[in-house]
């Protein structure tokens, strides 16, 4: 598409358990979403046809948006006509059915190998096996392990250019030639080389008629370049092949989009990037899906990207608690699990990825699954990027939530506090979703028209929550942490007390602007800064005070959980106060009375604060008397979006 | 927007398609044509799994100066089976420089530029009968076929081993299964298909293969069982789950009709890009005046329809669709969420999540 493209443009993406569909168009030269439409993927039992599911969420879009994109032969009809029927661009992603499986083969793991690693966290692959020389594997071992695992894709990697002759590497290709010579003509894995060039044309030579072949640069040129660009987009092809060849209706929807079917996953890392970037921010992009978890991050300039296709909360809930751990998880859960609770939870999700819990209980653990997840990517993240925690938390100013786990419990101070929770974020931090999925698709757009994606982006189709003020450090439990002061744009302020370990929802709409003046006890700060006034914006569910301190703590044992946790969801969602019941408490010890606490935080009324007035750090009228400037930490100024989208790509 | 809930049947008498499929590792032919008929215990595709294979250094033993002679050496065909030390290459089959079959299997392979001879080992063959009688109405290369046939079905939601078997079905005695595997062995339910309706214990599934019970229906086990399970040359399906959930009384009403009948269970472990169920059929002729129906699997959820809901408190309990609103509603647990009201057998009306409901079929 050339960058003069101003056409409508399709986004479908294909979960694995929902599959989504935008339609994007100008309207006054803007690109908008016109219409989305969202249903069930058809894979599996019993249709095992994706274009099943995609036809019926087009046909439904169609109906609402009265705007048609099938024919009558149920194809997607392209370009769009002059009366506005069909569509110019169809952009398809998808995370559905069987990973693509990967061998990878290299020389050596702290080279070519881990730049092969890297590249192909962008596409939705499980690395099942590595070669590489020092594996003390035989050349029969080597043969058996690549047909056994019966790999989708086999990376060939490996070799300096500046090393004309790495003989090494020339037995790792020809057991990659024995085995695909062996494996079965249908099922033979595509070969992705990336190696040292000067072997090319001997490497055509040996692939030649045996099985698709991908040759493209480098990927490790040199001890200090990488050359992750050409590989990623090949890995790209090389899926689009894998997943028209899979069955399924991958074929169909791969020929009614020029670009093919694209891994999900990697734009995420676009958009993230771009957020990033754009605002000046550490951004943290996060969906927990059912078979795959995806974590982009922009911290301090560095972007990282975790995809994980071994955890989720349906098809791979299992593998979650494996990876993560029952007590990890049980830290999480207001309630002694019972024996095997977990595990036949996990795989009754497995069973049924789409279900939802019904009961308080099954929520429970539900949440604690997902919070089990985000904080084993981040743990990764971390580790990965050699990162420590500030101050107990993630020094993040933006949230992005992704998935129907973070944006679908119908209620955005939920979803906010899941996401807290996920992340941890500390200081100012802002909090959106993507309740339409349509991240998948921008990223995908933004490859080749950044300014439809950014139009989309900067304009009102992702959710603005609302923004987290999270106080650090230690504030003693049970006494008062933060006072706040809220002065909307009428002038009116009104007053607010805090207690350490709380959540308060104070409810601020999106359009609004509010200065919050807050003072905090004691031990308790906001950025370093005991005291601070800033403009916050509002959002769906409002401006979130978040005194729990950082890492957030649940509790030391199962009877703080259970007070700690019903009231958390309670001040944040407004829902009745669950009461966990004595039952789900047994055999642990019963709690004292004075570690009951309140059940919420009030707006004060001025005998309140007058009873406050006692503590130096909480003094409403002495601080905010000596207040003379704003802090503005909006972090919502105007940027050249459409500019430095374009910039990053270049 | 319209709702297509999941379909999990346990029908009477009904018109299906059976996917007959080897496992996605093998490697197989299938065995039947498009359009062919076929009884219950026809192989309708054959296959194998992948097993070891050996690197010979043929040329480098043999001491051929060209390494593209070995193909001219080799003293038994390509693919053909030849048992452990049988001579498989060299000059003579009796004498001199000759290389045995270092395990019973098969030559796949000679390398005229290495000189090599790559040979499997004999692979675990698979003969997948077609367990229904039926029309071949889909074809799946290399992998199998659809099976349009007529019978009885209960689709489960877990099978233990992909294992498939076609014997009696029996109903467990008053006092449950393991009153059949004590002393007084009941050579009854030898070789059957046992159903229970209470969640199966480490016992049972223990005993059970071990006095040759070849097939356990029951409703639930909890999931530290699965590496037992896994074991056991039993073929197990569960109807609800994992948990200690005892058998809808449908299901179980329904297969109670069934005993005595030969029935096939296939123990397929689900895996979510296949398009099969674990499933218990029972082939069946019908009356002559009737034609089953078939399941319409593009149905839209409405209200009357009957559906079972897959969500504890509720799990397992069947239900009439009283109304579909069209706006979230809040459900037990606070979530708002998009639900239809459910009418229950016993009477309660509550909200369920659409996502949380199957239609059991007609």
């Amino acid at each position: 598409m050339s960058p003069s493209f101003n056409g409508s443009i399709l986004a479908i993406d294909v979960g694995s358990v929902n599959t989504r569909a935008v339609l994007i168009d100008q309207v006054d030269g803007i690109y908008r979403l016109i219409a989305r439409g969202e249903g069930r993927t058809t894979i599996g039992y019993p249709i095992h046809d994706i274009r099943i599911g995609v036809e019926r969420v087009l046909s439904d879009m169609g109906g609402a948006s009265k705007r048609e994109t099938l024919d009558e032969a149920g194809n997607i009809i392209q370009p769009e006509t002059e009366d506005h029927t069909g569509v110019d661009m169809i952009v398809a992603t998808t995370t559905a059915g069987r990973p693509m499986r990967v061998v990878i083969v290299g020389l050596t793991l702290e080279t070519s190998i881990a730049s092969a690693y890297k590249a192909l966290s962008t596409v939705f692959a499980d690395v099942v096996d590595v070669i590489h020389l020092n594996d003390h594997r035989s050349e029969e071992e080597r043969l058996n392990v690549i047909v056994h695992n019966s790999p989708d894709l086999i990376l060939l990697v490996g070799g300096f250019e500046d090393n004309q002759r790495p003989r090494s590497l020339q037995p790792l290709i020809d057991v990659v030639r024995l085995s695909v010579e062996i494996i079965d003509a249908e099922i033979r894995p595509q070969v992705l080389y990336a190696g040292v060039s000067h072997l090319h044309p001997d490497l055509m030579k040996s692939f030649d008629k045996l099985t698709r072949l991908h040759v493209i640069d480098n990927i490790r040129p040199s001890l200090h370049q990488e050359n992750l660009i050409d590989v990623s987009k090949a890995l790209g092809r090389a899926y689009t092949e894998y997943k028209s060849r899979s069955g399924g209706g991958f074929e169909w929807l791969g020929q009614q989009s020029a670009s093919g079917i694209l891994p999900t996953s990697h734009n995420y890392n676009i958009i993230n990037q771009y957020f990033a970037h754009s605002r000046q921010v550490n951004a943290i992009t996060i969906d927990i899906g059912s078979s795959v978890s995806v974590l982009a991050s922009s911290i301090d300039g560095q972007n990282e990207m975790l995809v994980d296709t071994y955890i989720g909360l349906g098809h791979h809930a299992l593998e979650l608690l494996q990876q993560v751990d029952a007590k990890k998880l049980e830290a999480y859960l207001p309630f002694h699990a019972h024996e095997n609770e977990l595990m036949n939870y996990a795989m009754n999700k497995t069973l049924r990825p789409a279900s939802i819990p019904i009961n308080s209980r099954n929520l429970f653990i539900e949440h604690a699954f997902l919070l089990g997840a985000a904080q084993d990517l981040i743990a990764r993240m971390i580790e990965t990027r050699g990162l420590s925690k500030q101050d107990g938390g993630l020094p993040v100013q933006l949230i992005i939530g992704s998935g129907s786990a973070f944006t679908e419990t119908g209620n955005p101070a939920y979803d906010m506090l899941l996401l807290i929770d996920a992340i941890q974020p500390i200081g100012i931090c802002q909090i959106i979703t993507d309740p339409y999925a349509i991240i998948p698709a921008l990223g995908a757009m933004a490859q080749s028209n950044p300014s439809a994606a950014v139009q989309v982006l900067e304009g009102d189709n992702l959710s603005r929550l609302g923004t987290v003020i999270s106080m650090s450090g230690e504030v003693s439990k049970h006494s008062k942490a933060m006072s706040i002061q809220i002065t909307d744009a009428k002038g009116k302020v009104t007053k607010y007390m805090l207690m350490a370990g709380e959540l308060l929802k104070v409810p601020i709409s999106a359009d609004e602007q509010v200065k919050v003046q807050i003072s905090l006890a004691r031990g308790g700060h906001i950025n370093g800064k005991q005291k601070l006034s800033l403009k916050v914006q509002g959002g769906l569910a409002g401006i979130i005070f978040d005194a729990r301190g950082r890492s957030i703590q649940y509790g030391e044992n199962v009877t703080e959980r259970a007070s700690n946790i019903p009231l958390w969801i309670h001040q944040m969602t407004g829902n009745e106060l669950f009461t966990v019941p004595e039952r789900w408490l047994e055999n642990l010890s019963t709690p004292k009375t004075d570690e009951i606490r309140s059940p919420e935080s009030t707006i004060l009324t001025p005998e309140d604060i007058s009873r406050y007035d006692d503590d130096d750090s909480l003094n409403f009228d002495e601080f905010f008397d000596g207040l003379e400037q704003d802090d503005d930490l909006s972090i919502d100024d105007a940027v050249d979006a459409d500019e430095d989208l374009r910039n990053l790509f270049n | 927007m319209p709702y297509y809930p999941d379909q999990r049947f346990a029908s009477r008498l009904i018109s299906f398609t059976r996917e007959c499929l080897l496992p996605e590792s093998a490697v197989g032919r299938v065995r039947v044509k498009d359009g062919a008929l076929v009884d219950i215990r026809d192989v309708v595709a054959k296959g194998f799994m992948p097993s070891r294979l050996h690197i010979i250094e043929a040329a480098e033993i043999l001491g051929l100066k060209d390494k593209a002679n070995v193909d001219r050496m080799l003293l038994v065909d390509r693919g053909q089976m030849v048992k452990e030390k049988t001579p498989i290459a060299g000059k003579d089959r009796k004498k001199g420089k000759r290389i045995l079959a270092p395990t019973q299997g098969m030559i796949v392979k000679t390398d005229p530029l290495s000189g090599r001879i790559i040979f499997r080992e004999q692979p675990q063959m698979i003969n997948l009968q077609a367990g229904v009688q039926g029309e071949v109405v889909r074809y799946y290369p290399n992998r199998g076929v659809g099976i349009q046939a007529v019978g009885a079905i209960v689709q489960g939601v877990w099978g233990n081993n992909d294992s498939q078997h076609i014997s009696t079905l029996k109903i467990e005695p008053k006092d449950g299964i393991e009153s059949i595997i004590t002393d007084q062995f009941d050579t009854n339910f030898r070789g059957a298909i046992v159903v229970t309706y209470r969640p199966l214990k480490r016992i049972s599934l223990e005993l059970a293969s071990q006095q040759n019970i070849i097939g356990i229906i029951a409703p639930s086990m909890d999931a530290d069982l699965i590496a037992l399970a896994e074991e056991v040359p039993t073929s197990l399906m569960l109807t609800e789950g994992f948990g200690q959930m005892t058998m809808n009384h449908e299901t179980f009403s329904m297969l109670k009709e069934f005993d005595g009948y030969q029935v096939t269970i296939d123990a397929y472990q689900p895996r979510p890009w296949e398009p099969r169920r674990p499933e218990v059929i029972i082939s069946r002729i019908a009356p002559a005046d009737s034609h089953p129906p078939a399941p319409n699997f593009k149905i839209q959820l409405a209200v009357g329809m009957t559906v079972r809901v897959t969500q504890q408190p509720f799990l397992g309990q069947l239900g009439t669709v009283q109304s579909l609103p069209l706006k979230t509603q809040k459900i037990q647990n606070g979530l708002r969420v998009p639900v239809a009201n459910v009418q229950l057998i016993a009477g309660e009306r509550v909200n369920i999540p659409l996502t949380d409901l199957e239609l059991v079929g007609r």
